[in-house]
């Protein structure tokens, strides 16, 4: 802009650029083009890959998190023929965009992909395929084995699939199980819930027993994955360029009504588990957490830090009456493969290493996707003692009952949570009073990212 | 106004014109000299991205020019309104406590903090030294009560969380602090140097007149202000309606609470990267030139900012 203000200077450069202006849009106007932008409406990815050519044994770049970098330099160690470009960067973690704004400019400038990626939103993988973007390889076209996808935890490849082909490896899951203190809840006399309708009870029991005490949060973006995608709420369900919502639902609103009760006797917490102020507040006092898989190393113990020998989990909560068992999914990275690749071969190893090889894995501080992977993951776990019990069942437990219906779009359903819901939530609506407000927010943001909505 | 403001006190006096014919051409000649660097920088990232701009805001991805359609397109958009909303409501805030602060703090510092004031006009910029993503940080650091320092304060206020400080309807007033914070100490050091070029004779006569310091304020040394007060609230006017980086941050840091279009700018920064849109992305920065420029006539013409020797 300054350079614009610089022209005020002049009166007239300033009203020459206005002539220019009125120049150009005459011009414009007498136009024949759609303004409708193609790069928007999303079409069904190419069903053969023709990749680049390629030069063996070329150098190949990865971008990957802190977290899963230590990984990759072992990797890079053990496999000295390779010759490999280690790029550190946020994980496009969090909302921050940070691989689209590179990725979109790289397709733009029509070179400088990476080689391989890690995201920690795996919603990355569907934008990754949207037609005006398309930049990632299909993996199940001769470079990942069929047995080897056949081997991921059911629907951990879902989001990676898109027109019946799959762009990612899932790296882990955060499959949804509850949390429990079992310290506390044996020193309060209470049992552990089995149903939805069990733990609404508690919730009023323990407002009244032990006020202060909490057993869930609904603060922050994970609620719609943690409670919604749970009760199957149809409110995220795409199916080619359609996403259909109905948050009027019954699963939607009996679920809504739970989470009202619990906020409303402040059994549930309307603060983040992830706020600074939830740590001072209920590090000890957090009875039960509904969460991934991860909650438990995370949460309980590196924020809360709860002693070793007290936290639980226990499977995934269902209704009274529910025939098959349903729990949601929060996070889980992914590795992609740029289809620029000049060296797809070595990419698609170190891809496959990553998201399978025990070597990897095993020091992985989250959930293996690869369910042989998880199987050596959990027995490692347990050796570390941190749990009361094993853990190990309830992990593959909810890893196989992840409902099916709930889509994963090239928007995020956390960001439309977090920005039109938190907000209204912290100062005092009901959640059932706001589910009309959820469905235009989810509408409008899937038809700006080129859906149908029907 | 009968005061020129281009009469500095202590002005060197007149000297005699030099012959003209003989070194005029060469001045000329360096004086492009001087100028050209900066010329092929501003052509190059200055003008020709904006004339760029202007040519994507009028065609489609396929380069087909399609008139005024991403106007209306983007015009229908959902987010386009309220992030207009957000940043006037905004606007209005922060250029209020901006003009009404910097010029009552430069008065300030011009009359009775005289004594103080080197130290003061270096306090009062250190902020603006700070680039604007650090000082966001501050700021979050300052309103979340959990770690703030002035947490007593946030309670008292009755905000018990990062959350309850950023509710919607605060953003503006949060954003605004955030701005002020660091934008206002340039400003006030530039109209300290505005009222060092008021004539000392000026005020002296006001005080023999028998005129207060409010009332010289008020009647002398603020319509003598007129000018760098319009040109304060242009370049204001310009950056604020751009705001990016305050909204970003805070929206990141509480994991999505803000908007992620909550402010023009960066709902263009969500058509381009996140909806491979440039077209639109650039639409509407052309939505903000105009209102740019529309401000700036208003301003120029409503002050006479450029009228020379008056």
């Amino acid at each position: 802009m300054q350079q614009h203000i610089a022209k005020y200077h002049r009166r007239r450069a300033k009203w020459a650029s206005v002539a220019v202006l009125a120049a150009l849009a005459g011009a414009a106007l007498s136009a024949c083009g759609s303004a409708n932008n193609p790069d928007q409406a999303a079409t069904t990815a190419p069903s053969t890959f023709h990749a680049v050519t390629q030069s063996s044994g070329s150098p190949i770049t990865v971008w990957v998190d802190s977290t899963r970098l230590p990984g990759v330099q072992q990797y890079a160690k053990t496999h000295p023929g390779v010759k490999l470009n280690i790029v550190t960067y946020n994980g496009d973690a969090d909302g921050s965009n940070y691989l689209q704004t590179k990725i979109e400019l790289f397709n733009r400038a029509g070179s400088g992909w990476p080689d391989v990626v890690f995201s920690e939103e795996y919603n990355d993988a569907s934008w990754s395929t949207g037609s005006g973007t398309d930049w990632v390889a299909p993996l199940d076209e001769g470079l990942v084995p069929q047995s080897t996808l056949a081997d991921f935890a059911p629907n951990a490849l879902a989001p990676c699939t898109d027109d019946g082909h799959v762009y990612c490896l899932r790296n882990d899951i955060g499959q949804n199980m509850l949390w429990y203190n079992a310290t506390l809840m044996k020193k309060f006399g209470y049992q552990v819930p089995t149903t939805w309708e069990q733990y609404e009870a508690l919730g009023a029991q323990v407002a009244k027993q032990h006020p202060g005490y909490i057993i869930g949060s609904v603060g922050d973006a994970w609620t719609p994955e943690v409670y919604f995608w749970a009760s199957q709420c149809p409110a995220n369900q795409i199916t080619g360029n359609t996403v259909s919502v109905n948050t009027s639902n019954q699963n939607c609103t009996k679920m809504a009504s739970l989470l009202d009760a619990g906020v409303a006797n402040k059994s549930l917490t309307t603060q983040s588990a992830f706020a600074d102020s939830f740590v001072k507040q209920y590090a000890a006092k957090t009875l039960m957490l509904i969460g991934p898989s991860w909650y438990g190393q995370y949460v309980f113990n590196a924020a809360l830090h709860v002693p070793a020998g007290e936290v639980a989990a226990a499977p995934p909560l269902t209704w009274a009456g529910q025939a098959t068992p349903t729990t949601g999914d929060v996070g889980g990275g992914i590795w992609m493969v740029s289809k620029y690749s000049k060296n797809l071969s070595a990419a698609v190893a170190l891809a496959q290493y990553m998201a399978t090889n025990n070597a990897y894995q095993l020091t992985a501080p989250t959930y293996p996707a690869y369910q042989p992977a998880a199987t050596a993951w959990l027995a490692a776990q347990a050796k570390q003692h941190y749990f009361a019990g094993n853990v190990s069942s309830v992990f593959t437990q909810a890893a196989t009952e992840i409902w099916g219906g709930w889509g994963s779009g090239r928007y995020s359903q956390e960001n439309i949570w977090a920005a039109t819901m938190v907000p209204r939530i912290t100062n005092g609506a009901t959640i059932s009073s706001l589910l009309g407000t959820w469905q235009t927010a989810i509408e409008n943001q899937a038809q700006s990212f080129g859906y149908k909505v029907g | 106004m009968a005061l020129s403001l281009r009469a500095r006190p202590g002005d060197a006096p007149v000297l005699p014109a030099r012959p003209r014919a003989r070194r005029g051409a060469s001045r000329g000649r360096a004086g492009y000299g001087f100028v050209s660097a900066y010329f092929v920088l501003l052509l190059l990232f200055g003008v020709a991205p904006t004339v760029y701009a202007v040519w994507l805001a009028f065609t489609n991805s396929s380069g087909q020019l399609v008139g005024l359609g991403n106007f209306t397109e983007v015009l229908h958009d959902y987010r386009f309104l309220p992030a207009f909303e957000d940043v006037a409501v905004y606007l209005v805030i922060w250029l209020i406590i901006l003009v009404v602060a910097v010029v009552g703090l430069a008065l300030m510092l011009h009359g009775r903090l005289r004594r103080a004031s080197a130290v003061s006009r270096f306090v009062f910029y250190l902020p603006g030294a700070l680039a604007g993503a650090a000082s966001a940080l501050v700021w979050m650091f300052m309103l979340d009560p959990s770690v703030s320092p002035v947490a007593w304060l946030l309670h008292g206020l009755g905000y018990s969380s990062f959350a309850d400080v950023i509710a919607p309807q605060r953003l503006p007033v949060v954003f605004a602090v955030m701005a002020f914070w660091t934008g206002a100490g340039g400003w006030i050091v530039v109209m300290y140097g505005a009222l060092n070029n008021i004539p000392g004779e000026l005020l002296e006569a006001a005080r023999i007149d028998g005129a207060s310091a409010l009332q010289t304020a008020w009647r002398v040394q603020i319509p003598l202000l007129r000018k760098w007060i319009a040109y304060m609230v242009i370049l204001a006017f310009a950056t604020g309606t751009q705001l990016f980086v305050e909204p970003q941050l805070v929206g990141e840091a509480s994991l999505g609470e803000v908007s992620d279009s909550w402010s023009p700018n960066q709902l263009a920064y969500q058509y381009a990267f996140h909806s491979n849109n440039f077209n639109d992305a650039s639409t509407v920065s052309i939505y903000l030139l105009i209102l740019g420029l529309a401000c700036a006539a208003l301003v120029v013409f409503r002050t006479g900012l450029f009228e020379a020797g008056q």
